[in-house]
């Protein structure tokens, strides 16, 4: 139950931040959001780390150093700058569904590079995903 | 008039086509991280402190790509309700990042990973009550949203099942 209340709480990070991202590119780049909200994230979950895991900062390896920085180029650069931008040209309600849709694309890669097998709820949450993209992405009449 | 008005048409559709492109390609690096994270996770370090090691690391690496935008921007002066918006961006996603890892602390991945998925739905919400005079939410744009969450909802089911 507790991990419920924890994901409905994150369920509310995630899904503000798209609207407060729109409200802040009223007046920046989006590549000024993206430092910015990098910037927070970085006080608040290194002061966490601080405080809770210490001891594990000691035991990083050069190798894990790495990773971290191919993660950071991942998911800063190409993830949430590319979505903030997608933001600021589509709309929050247009941009946000289709980022959403990252599950589609990890599945992919799990079945493809990860050796992954498919299963009748995958094949039907791709399909449904597909349809939503269709219906989002298909063309609207503009007068 | 018919020639500016085409041109206009023109470009919101080239702004538009661009937005859908770029969408994309971020939905596919957010796809791409799980396997990232995996890797990490199984063999470097626990979530909580890759997580803050790839915001540090982060700060450098959007810093050195974007100096240019970012020093424009804030030489341009923001007005505070922007550096509001900057910090609750900022706290918003961390938020979000922070308690997803501490409930798949506590719950099954499936559960979690059902749940997160409602996410746009939210974000929808809020912007039928906050961007009111920014955007218009069609019928269509609902019906697409709904269609992904579900799929992304089954898709989770399917990968641990």
């Amino acid at each position: 139950m507790l991990g419920i209340g924890f994901t409905l709480i994150s369920v509310i990070g995630f899904g503000s931040a798209a609207v407060f991202a729109k409200l802040a590119m009223k007046y920046v780049h989006s590549s000024t959001t993206t430092f910015f909200s990098v910037l927070v994230g970085a006080f608040v979950s290194f002061a966490i780390v601080l405080v809770f895991q210490f001891d594990t900062i000691l035991t990083l390896t050069a190798v894990a150093f790495a990773w971290f920085t191919f993660s950071a180029f991942v998911t800063f650069i190409l993830g949430r700058y590319l979505n903030y931008t997608s933001v600021d040209l589509l709309g929050v309600s247009k941009a946000t569904p289709i980022v959403a849709s990252s599950p589609f694309f990890a599945a992919i890669l799990a079945i493809t590079i990860g050796g992954e097998s498919i299963n009748m709820p995958l094949a039907l949450g791709t399909l449904s995903i597909v349809a939503g993209l269709v219906v989002i992405l298909s063309k609207h009449e503009h007068n | 008039m018919n020639t500016i008005n085409r041109y206009i048409r023109e470009w919101q559709r080239r702004r538009e086509i661009r937005g859908y492109l770029i969408a994309i390609a971020s939905a596919f690096a957010y796809g791409a991280l799980t396997l990232i994270a995996k890797q990490i996770v199984t063999n470097h370090a626990p979530p909580i402190v890759s997580s803050a090691f790839s915001f540090l690391i982060g700060i450098f690496l959007v810093s050195i790509i974007f100096n240019r935008h970012i020093l424009e921007d804030v030489g341009n002066n923001i007005p505070v309700r922007g550096w509001v918006f900057l910090l609750l961006t900022g706290l918003a996603s961390t938020w979000g990042v922070t308690f997803w890892i501490l409930g798949v602390s506590e719950a099954p991945v499936v559960v979690v990973g059902s749940l997160v998925g409602v996410y746009p739905l939210v974000s929808i919400g809020l912007t039928h009550f906050f961007l009111k005079r920014m955007e218009v939410i069609t019928l269509r744009t609902l019906m697409g949203t709904l269609l992904v969450v579900l799929g992304v909802i089954l898709v989770t089911v399917g990968r641990h099942a």
